[in-house]
């Protein structure tokens, strides 16, 4: 009586809806989240009301999970019109707009209240670059502020010295920082970290609390230390050349619909941070403080970095348009 | 948000309504016969909407049961695998509702594991502890841990956006691995399945790895033998899926169809629940690919 029919009804309204709506513009759109993520869900949500809004003018095709490849694999099909957008998380963010490395600079931001106030003021900037790449912008993924896990007690650049410390490969901001540190890094695709963890080749790794969960690299650290290092975040994009030859009202449409979803995949996101953070130490991880003066050593560092990473990694145009927001936030809203 | 209930029921559903095991050693022998002549019944049936309806009945007399007998090994195990393959049933109708009924499972499933270890705190204790947990263990203890991992595991599939839950899950990979040391066809290598379909869920940059899920798979072929058809469903689901192969997506779907559901008759009632997905992934297709 109840489950399976119900089950049937439930996919055969799915398939019949599917097929009696096949949009006149199908925006085929990959993520490497998967199936039932914040990330993936926004995307359905998104092409639910873009297919309301627009009488089913336009639609998208979700390819979760990887399953389309990894970022360079997308951005390289939505060049040649295998696919037309993703909602990026990793390096493609930066690799389409390496301006986007701007925003995460260690240290920069002190809050969520600093970031949204920025990213708001610095949203024609960001939209007008990605526009001049090719692609269409439709909002900003929250990944969260990165946090530093480890195997020894971390509250110093000198404990980073005395640990093996993982490094993203072709990552500019760690690449520089971790020189002029003096720390020894080891370079490791993600998916080999977590075997790095285990055998000890590295002790140090550092990523947003949730996905230091959804990637199980706290299974393998006693330490988490209490200090946001940087701000991360992704985008969602579209290939302009595509999204251009819908019509305008629709297209409207889209960035609307897009922008009141996103933001609210970004609070979804960094509840899920919070919650993991308190999630870590009930599994055992031990907080590790920060004192002062160690967060100002830390900070002296990120600015000797500067003179080699601004208008080299990124502009400096973006640079300063940023730190020049913040000054404002920060004066009006001590 | 369908496609998430649908992981969870393929996750599941291999899992549902397995016979029961050993007899129970119950106070009353007249009902611990009964509980699994009921079960072995339900593994034999060819009508899913037939049991789904009687559950409810049957959960209610395990609970009292419980009550009675509330440290009794065997019906704490029964209660895990019970509720468990009833969430999955309702969980598309009614999602909270399937969480509570998940959550019992889970609950039944820990407390038997619990009664097996001398150390029952390692179930709760971080990561690096809780592997200790299976130092203890032996071959008589298969089927509490594949229970107690099952229902754990479907206990975080249902609640997959909490941390917390998420948190868990390498604990039950943790132990479905064990299963997989000891005897790798228990349960008809079930175990198999659940690593591969976690293996191949996620994208390498995410923790997945799909040599390892093809693995895991080819080894549940072997041990089915052709006889366990919700391992061509879970490969097609998960494998073939995530590596965009639709015709390997297709060939597993279509041959879960062309084959016999009864060969095993305590295989029937899963058979024909893998036989009804298998058709509508395969109505699906276009919508993946």
């Amino acid at each position: 009586m109840i489950s399976f029919k119900g089950l049937f009804a439930v996919f055969a309204a799915l398939i019949a809806n599917s097929v009696a709506a096949q949009p006149n513009h199908l925006l085929k759109i990959a993520t490497l989240a998967p199936e039932g993520s914040s990330w993936a869900d926004v995307l359905r949500t998104i092409d639910a009301d873009v297919r309301r809004e627009t009488g089913d003018n336009v639609g998208f095709k979700i390819y979760p999970g990887g399953v389309q490849g990894d970022e360079k694999v997308v951005l390289r099909k939505m060049r040649i019109g295998q696919l037309h957008g993703g909602n990026f998380g990793g390096q493609g963010v930066s690799q389409t707009l390496p301006d986007v490395l701007a925003l995460q600079m260690p240290f920069l931001f002190d809050s969520y209240a600093e970031v949204d106030y920025v990213l708001e003021k610095m949203d024609a900037f960001y939209r007008q670059g990605y526009e001049e790449r090719g692609y269409v912008f439709l909002g900003w993924a929250d990944i969260g502020f990165v946090h530093i896990l480890s195997q020894q007690p971390v509250a110093t650049v000198e404990d980073m010295r005395a640990q093996k410390v993982w490094q993203l490969p072709d990552e500019p901001l760690t690449s520089v920082l971790f020189r002029l540190a003096g720390v020894t890094s080891v370079p490791l695709n993600i998916p080999d970290v977590l075997l790095g963890l285990q055998t000890n080749l590295i002790d140090v790794v550092y990523a947003s609390p949730s996905a230091t969960i959804v990637l199980q690299w706290f299974t393998r650290a006693k330490y988490v230390t209490q200090l946001p290092i940087n701000y991360t975040l992704g985008a969602l994009l579209i290939d302009k050349r595509t999204f251009d030859k819908i019509p305008a009202a629709d297209r409207e449409h889209i960035h609307r619909i897009a922008r009141q979803h996103m933001a609210a995949l970004n609070q979804r996101n960094r509840r899920e941070n919070d919650e993991a953070m308190t999630v870590l130490q009930a599994n055992g991880l031990s907080l590790v403080e920060v004192n002062p003066n160690d967060v100002e050593t830390f900070k002296g560092l990120v600015t000797s970095a500067e003179a080699e990473l601004v208008g080299q990694a990124f502009s400096r145009e973006a640079h300063e348009q940023i730190a020049r927001h913040l000054q404002d936030f920060r004066r009006t809203s001590p | 948000m369908v496609a998430k209930h649908l992981l969870t029921m393929l996750l599941l559903v291999p899992l549902a309504f397995g016979p029961l095991g050993c007899a129970a050693r119950l106070q009353s022998a007249l009902v611990g016969s009964l509980i699994e002549d009921v079960s072995a019944a339900t593994a034999r049936h060819d009508d899913l909407d037939l049991v789904a309806s009687g559950v409810p009945t049957f959960l209610l007399l395990l609970e009292g049961l419980l009550v009675a007998n509330p440290q009794d090994p065997q019906l704490l195990l029964s209660a895990a695998e019970i509720y468990t393959s009833y969430a999955t049933l309702i969980e598309v109708d009614d999602p909270e509702r399937a969480k509570h009924l998940y959550h019992r499972g889970k609950v039944n499933g820990l407390k038997a594991l619990a009664l097996r270890l001398s150390q029952p705190d390692l179930l709760k204790a971080p990561y690096a502890e809780f592997i200790r947990v299976t130092d203890a263990l032996d071959a008589s203890d298969l089927p509490t841990v594949f229970w107690a991992a099952s229902s754990w595991g479907a206990w975080i599939s249902a609640n997959i956006e909490s941390m917390a839950a998420l948190a868990e899950l390498p604990k039950v990979i943790k132990l479905m691995q064990w299963i997989v040391d000891q005897d790798e066809t228990f349960q008809y290598g079930t175990s198999h399945v659940f690593l591969g379909s976690y293996y191949a869920a996620l994208p390498p940059m995410l923790g997945g790895n799909p040599e390892k899920a093809a693995e895991h798979f080819d080894r549940a072929v072997a041990i089915g033998k052709g006889q366990v058809l919700m391992v061509y469903v879970a490969k097609a689901k998960f494998y073939a899926r995530n590596t965009f192969d639709r015709v390997l997506y297709e060939s597993l779907l279509n041959q879960a169809l062309a084959s016999p559901a009864d060969v095993v008759p305590e295989l029937t009632l899963q058979n024909i629940a893998a036989q009804r997905q298998a058709q509508i992934l395969l109505d699906q297709a276009d919508d993946f690919f």
